[in-house]
C-alpha cells in the first residue's frame, strides 16, 4: 500500500517524460512534414531551362504586397560560361502564385543581363528581380532593365505607389559598416532615380575599428533581412556579424534611415559592439535568413529551424517571447522562402528540393 | 597366585597367537553358466572339494556361499560371458579372494571354469578349465577337477597371484554434463556417445596427471573443446552442457528517435551466432489529428549482413556490427504525389547485446547515412537528431 503511490508516481513521470521531453519526441525528420500542404513536380519545367546542363544553382524566394497576390518565383541557373561566347546568361525565373501555379517562365531580355536579388513587388506593381522589371504574372515590361543599374543585391521594397528603394551590403564588399541604398520611382514610361544612392553607418564612426586593421575588410556586418512597418514608416535591419558568429538587429525610421545623416545604432562605443549594445543579438552560424515586419525565420546549419518574433514598431526594438524552434532541414542544398501575407491570409513556407525538383508548400508550424 | 596366573597365560596363548596371524578368507561362488541348468549336487560337491583344499592350503573359507548379483543393471549369463565381470558386483566384504566355480552340464560332460579374483582391486587372479564326466564318477571326477585347480591356489596363497592396484594409471573416466546423444572425443579419439546422463569412457591407458583434450559434439550445438587433467585413477569430467546454434531471430525494436513507433524484424545465421542476415521494419504511428496537422506515417525498411565480434558465443555480452541498405517512406496522409522516400545505407550499427538465455537486449546506435536520393526529406547526410546524436534503439530478441 505504501508502494502503491510511489509507482503511480515513477509511471506518471515516465509517461510524462515520454511524451513532453523533447529528447524522446525528437525525430531525424523535420517537424514540418506534417504541415505538408501542396507537392508540385518542377522538374518538366526546369529541364526545360536546364537542357541537360548540370551543376544547377537554385534561388527561392516569394514577393508579396499589401495590393498585389503572392508570387514564387524560383530561378534556375545552368551554369553560364560558354566556351564560344563567354558570359551567356541562361537562367530563368518560374513565376508561381502561391497555390504554386505555374503562371510562366521567363529569361533576361539579354544573354548579358542576369536575375538576382533583390526580388520585390515594386511601387507600380511590377516585380523588380535584380535590376529587371517584370511584371507580376513573369511578362516582360516597357522599362525592362534599370538604366543605371542600381549595382546592389540586397532588398527592395515599395513605399506606396510613389517609391522603391534598394537597401544593400555595398557592392563588392564581403562586410561593411555601411548600408548602401538607392530609390526609384516612375518617370514617365520608366523608372528613375528619386533617392540617390547613400550609405546608412551601422556603428558610429567613434565605434569602427581601425582601417589600419589587417582583418579590416573581414570586420563588419553583411545585411542579410529588412522588414519594413508601413503604419510607423519603420526599417528593421537584421545583419550577420560574421567575426563574432552572431545575428543582430535594430530598427530605425525610414527617414533617418536615407537621410545621409542616421546611424542604425547611435550608443555604440566600439567595435565589436557589445551585446547589451544591439536590442536584437542572436548567437548562431550563419543561418539562411527570413525576416517580415514581425519577426525572422533562422534556418540554421545544425538542422533546426526558428522564428523570432519582435515587438511591434514604434517601440524599441526586442524579441517577444522565446522562439518557436522546429527540426529542420540538415541538408543545406535546400532552398527556403517564407510568405506572411501582407494583405492577411494563411502564411506558409515553401521549400525547393534540387535533388527531387519538388517544390512544396507548408503550412504555418510556428 | 602366580602360578595361577601362568597357567591361564598359557591356556590362552595360542588363541591370541591366532588371532595376531589371520589368514587369507575366501569365499565360495558356485553358478552355473547355463542359468537354468543349476546342479546342487554339483555345487555342493565342487563346495566340499574346494572347502578341503583351501582350508589345506592354509585358507579360511567363508561358510556364506556368495551368489552371482542379479538385478537389471547387472551383467548376467549368457549375454555376459567375461567371468570378471560377472564377478565384479559381488558382495565380498570381509573376503581376500573369491574361488568361483562357474559349471555348464552337456550331456555327459561337465565343464568347469574355476577362477580366483581379488575383489579389492577387482581383478581376476587366476583360473582353470576343466572338463569331467557326470554319472556315477561325478564325485571322482569333480575331485580331480578341483585337484587342477590346485595348483592356482597354491600359487596364489604363495603370493604368486596377488596384484598390487596398479598405480599412476587412470582406471575409469566417466564424462557427464553434455546433452544426451554427444559424441565425445578424447585428444583425437571419438570414445562414445552420452546416454544417460553420462558416457563411461572404454579403457585407454591414461597417465594421471595428464591432461587431454576433450571435445563434444552434437548436432545443432556449439562443439565444445577444453582440456582437462586427469588427477585420480577415478576421474568424472563434469563438462559444461552444449550451447545450442543460434539459426533464427526474431526481435522487436524501439527508437528514442521515432519514439511514437516501434519495429519488428529477424535474422538468419549464416554462422550461427556469428554471421547473419537480417531485416528489420520500424513504422510510426500517426499522431493525433486534433491540432489539425496532417497525420504523418513513417515505414523504414532495411537489409543488412552482420558479425559478432570480440566476444565468444558463450559470453554474456557481446557486440555486432551490421552493414545493408534500406530506405524510409514517409507517407503524408490527405497530400497527393509521391511519397517521401529516404534511401540510405547502414554504416555499422554497433550493438552491444545482453544475453539471458535465448532472450536478448540490446541496444544501439542507429548509423545511418541517408543518400538523399529522389523526393526525399533528409538530404545526404547522417541521420540524426538535432542534438546531435544518431537515433537510439533499444530492443529484444529470441533466438533459436
Amino acid at each position: 500500500m505504501v508502494m502503491k503511490p510511489f509507482y503511480r508516481t515513477l509511471a506518471l513521470l515516465a509517461g510524462l517524460c515520454l511524451t513532453g521531453c523533447e529528447i524522446f519526441s525528437v525525430t531525424p525528420f523535420p517537424d514540418f512534414v506534417d504541415k505538408t500542404d501542396i507537392s508540385m513536380d518542377l522538374t518538366h519545367e526546369i529541364n526545360a531551362i536546364v537542357r541537360g546542363e548540370t551543376n544547377i544553382s537554385y534561388q527561392l524566394t516569394v514577393v508579396d504586397s499589401p495590393t498585389q497576390p503572392p508570387r514564387v518565383l524560383l530561378l534556375v541557373e545552368p551554369p553560364s560560361s560558354d566556351p564560344t561566347l563567354g558570359f551567356n546568361y541562361k537562367g530563368q525565373l518560374i513565376f508561381m502564385d502561391s497555390n504554386l501555379n505555374v503562371l510562366n517562365r521567363v529569361g533576361t531580355g539579354s544573354s548579358l543581363d542576369y536575375f538576382s536579388k533583390p526580388y520585390a513587388y515594386a511601387h507600380d506593381n511590377n516585380v523588380l528581380a535584380g535590376y529587371t522589371v517584370l511584371t507580376k504574372d513573369g511578362g516582360t515590361t516597357s522599362i525592362g532593365t534599370l538604366d543605371p543599374a542600381p549595382g546592389l543585391e540586397g532588398f527592395a521594397l515599395a513605399f506606396g505607389t510613389t517609391e522603391t528603394d534598394i537597401f544593400a551590403t555595398p557592392s563588392g564588399q564581403y562586410a561593411s559598416f555601411n548600408i548602401s541604398y538607392i530609390g526609384y520611382n516612375t518617370v514617365g514610361a520608366g523608372w528613375g532615380i528619386v533617392l540617390p544612392a547613400g550609405t546608412l553607418p551601422i556603428v558610429p564612426p567613434a565605434a569602427l575599428p581601425s582601417t589600419s586593421d589587417p582583418n579590416y575588410a573581414n570586420l563588419g556586418y553583411q545585411l542579410v533581412g529588412l522588414g519594413y512597418n508601413s503604419v510607423t514608416d519603420e526599417l528593421t535591419f537584421v545583419l550577420s556579424e560574421p567575426a563574432q558568429g552572431r545575428i543582430v538587429a535594430a530598427r530605425i525610421g525610414r527617414a533617418a534611415a536615407t537621410s545621409g545623416s542616421g546611424v542604425l545604432l547611435p550608443s555604440a562605443t566600439s567595435w565589436p559592439v557589445a551585446a547589451s549594445a544591439w536590442p536584437v543579438e542572436v548567437d548562431v552560424d550563419r543561418p539562411a535568413l527570413f525576416a517580415d515586419v514581425d519577426g525572422f525565420f533562422l534556418v540554421r546549419r545544425d538542422g533546426w529551424m526558428e522564428r523570432y518574433t519582435w515587438n511591434a514598431a514604434g517601440t524599441p526594438l526586442a524579441l517577444v517571447g522565446d522562439p518557436v524552434r522546429i527540426v529542420g532541414d540538415k541538408s543545406l542544398s535546400r532552398r527556403y522562402a517564407f510568405l506572411v501575407p501582407q494583405a492577411g491570409g494563411p502564411p506558409y513556407m515553401y521549400r525547393f528540393d534540387p535533388s527531387s525538383r519538388v517544390l512544396t508548400r507548408y503550412r504555418r508550424w510556428w | 597366585m602366580r602360578h595361577r596366573l601362568l597357567l591361564l597365560l598359557l591356556i590362552f596363548l595360542p588363541t591370541l597367537l591366532f588371532a595376531a596371524e589371520p589368514g587369507q578368507k575366501a569365499a565360495l561362488l558356485m553358478a552355473p553358466l547355463n542359468v537354468e541348468a543349476r546342479d546342487p549336487l554339483v555345487e555342493d560337491i565342487l563346495a566340499s572339494e574346494l572347502t578341503t583344499v583351501l582350508q589345506n592350503a592354509g585358507l579360511t573359507v567363508a561358510p556364506r556361499r556368495l551368489t552371482v548379483p542379479q538385478g537389471a543393471d547387472q551383467p548376467r549369463l549368457p549375454q555376459e560371458e567375461r567371468i570378471s565381470y560377472l564377478l565384479r558386483g559381488v558382495d565380498a566384504t570381509g573376503t581376500d579372494v573369491i574361488v568361483a566355480a562357474f559349471y555348464l552340464a552337456q550331456g555327459e560332460e561337465l565343464i568347469i571354469q574355476f577362477a580366483l579374483y581379488d575383489p579389492a582391486v577387482h581383478t581376476m587372479l587366476g583360473g582353470v578349465l576343466t572338463r569331467a564326466r557326470k554319472g556315477l564318477t561325478l564325485f571322482a571326477s569333480v575331485t580331480a577337477a578341483v585337484g587342477d585347480f590346485g595348483p592356482a591356489i597354491k600359487r596364489y596363497v604363495e603370493g604368486g597371484y596377488r596384484v598390487e592396484p596398479p598405480s599412476g594409471i587412470v582406471e575409469r573416466i566417466t564424462v557427464s554434463g553434455p546433452p544426451e546423444g554427444s559424441r565425445v572425443t578424447f585428444v583425437d579419439r571419438e570414445v562414445g556417445t552420452v546416454a544417460g546422463g553420462n558416457l563411461v569412457v572404454p579403457y585407454t591407458q591414461f597417465t594421471v596427471g595428464t591432461t587431454i583434450p576433450v571435445r563434444v559434439q552434437k548436432e545443432g550445438y556449439h562443439t565444445f573443446e577444453g582440456s582437462y587433467p586427469l588427477t585420480s585413477p577415478q576421474v568424472d569430467l563434469r563438462l559444461p552442457g552444449l550451447r545450442r546454434e543460434t539459426r533464427f531471430d526474431a526481435q522487436l525494436v524501439w527508437s528514442f528517435g521515432l519514439a511514437t513507433g516501434f519495429g519488428f524484424g529477424g535474422r538468419v545465421h549464416l554462422v550461427p551466432d556469428s554471421l547473419f542476415l537480417g531485416f528489420e521494419h520500424y513504422r510510426t504511428l500517426a499522431p493525433g489529428t486534433f491540432t489539425g496537422d496532417t497525420a504523418v506515417r513513417h515505414y523504414d525498411t532495411n537489409i543488412q549482413v552482420g558479425e559478432y565480434i570480440i566476444f565468444p558465443y558463450t559470453s554474456i555480452f557481446r557486440i555486432h556490427l551490421a552493414v545493408g541498405a534500406g530506405l524510409i517512406v514517409t507517407d503524408v496522409a490527405g497530400v497527393p504525389g509521391r511519397d517521401y522516400t529516404d534511401y540510405y545505407i547502414l554504416a555499422g550499427d554497433p550493438t552491444a547485446e545482453l544475453a539471458l538465455g535465448p532472450v536478448k537486449i540490446f541496444v544501439r546506435p542507429d548509423l545511418h547515412y541517408a543518400l538523399g536520393m529522389g523526393y526525399n526529406l533528409l538530404g545526404r547526410a547522417w541521420i540524426r537528431t538535432p542534438y546531435g546524436l544518431p537515433p537510439l534503439t533499444l530492443g529484444v530478441r529470441y533466438s533459436w
